[in-house]
């Protein structure tokens, strides 16, 4: 395998390093955040979307996910 | 060359597991957003909410209607579309069900992303790995 492309990674993003704490606040939502930080959250996808919309927000560097409630474990 | 993302995990009732999601761009009519999708391995499809295909210009009623399942086996409704996806720097368009209801996550299934690249998860090293192999 070819070295990774550490430039294009998202190994520095902070983004993923504390879910568990996203889940105990979040968990069933959706969010959208920049880094740690969560700009708006929505108990459903239309909700969050129209949210953001209407805030005329500056998406760059925010992600958008569902939030896996802590107490449920899936089977996708 | 590979593209690496970080490993995270996800609490559950009985621990923490693995939990392998990558940021996933999508174009929508709103600009350019992205999403953590998780890679769903066992997924024939990958899987969204509705309204991100009206928010990338689909027509709900031209959508092919279809049925997921997943382990309780009593089915959903959902509709077949094409969504365009950027992972990295790697634009490809993949075969989603987009499923009108709440909690639908965002998955990545096999269909069109799993032809495209070679998957790691190095849950040991804390890290996901996509290998692009082209598209077959």
């Amino acid at each position: 395998m070819a070295k990774t492309d550490i430039a294009r990674s998202h190994r520095n993003n902070s983004e993923e390093s504390d879910y568990p704490e996203l889940q105990r606040r979040y968990g069933g939502e959706y969010v959208a955040r920049r880094g740690e930080d969560v700009l708006a959250n929505a108990k459903s996808y239309a909700d969050l979307s129209r949210d953001l919309d209407e805030a005329s927000m500056d998406l760059e560097d925010v992600v958008i996910e569902y939030v896996e409630p802590p107490g449920l474990v899936s089977a996708y | 060359m590979p593209i690496e993302f970080l490993l995270s995990r996800k609490l559950t009732p009985f621990g923490l597991v693995s939990d392998p999601r990558i940021p996933v761009t999508v174009y929508t009519h709103g600009g350019v957003r992205t999403y953590r999708f998780l890679v769903g391995t066992g997924a024939d499809f990958s899987l969204a909410p509705r309204r991100l295909a009206e928010e990338v210009g689909l027509e709900w009623d031209d959508l092919h209607e279809g049925n997921v399942v997943g382990i309780e086996r009593q089915g959903t409704a959902a509709r077949l579309g094409r969504l365009q996806i950027r992972i990295g720097t790697i634009d490809l368009a993949i075969r989603c069900l987009f499923v009108d209801g709440p909690r639908v996550p965002f998955i990545l299934g096999r269909a069109d992303f799993l032809d495209r690249f070679v998957l790691i998860v190095d849950t040991p090293g804390d890290r996901i790995i996509l290998e692009d192999v082209g598209s077959s």
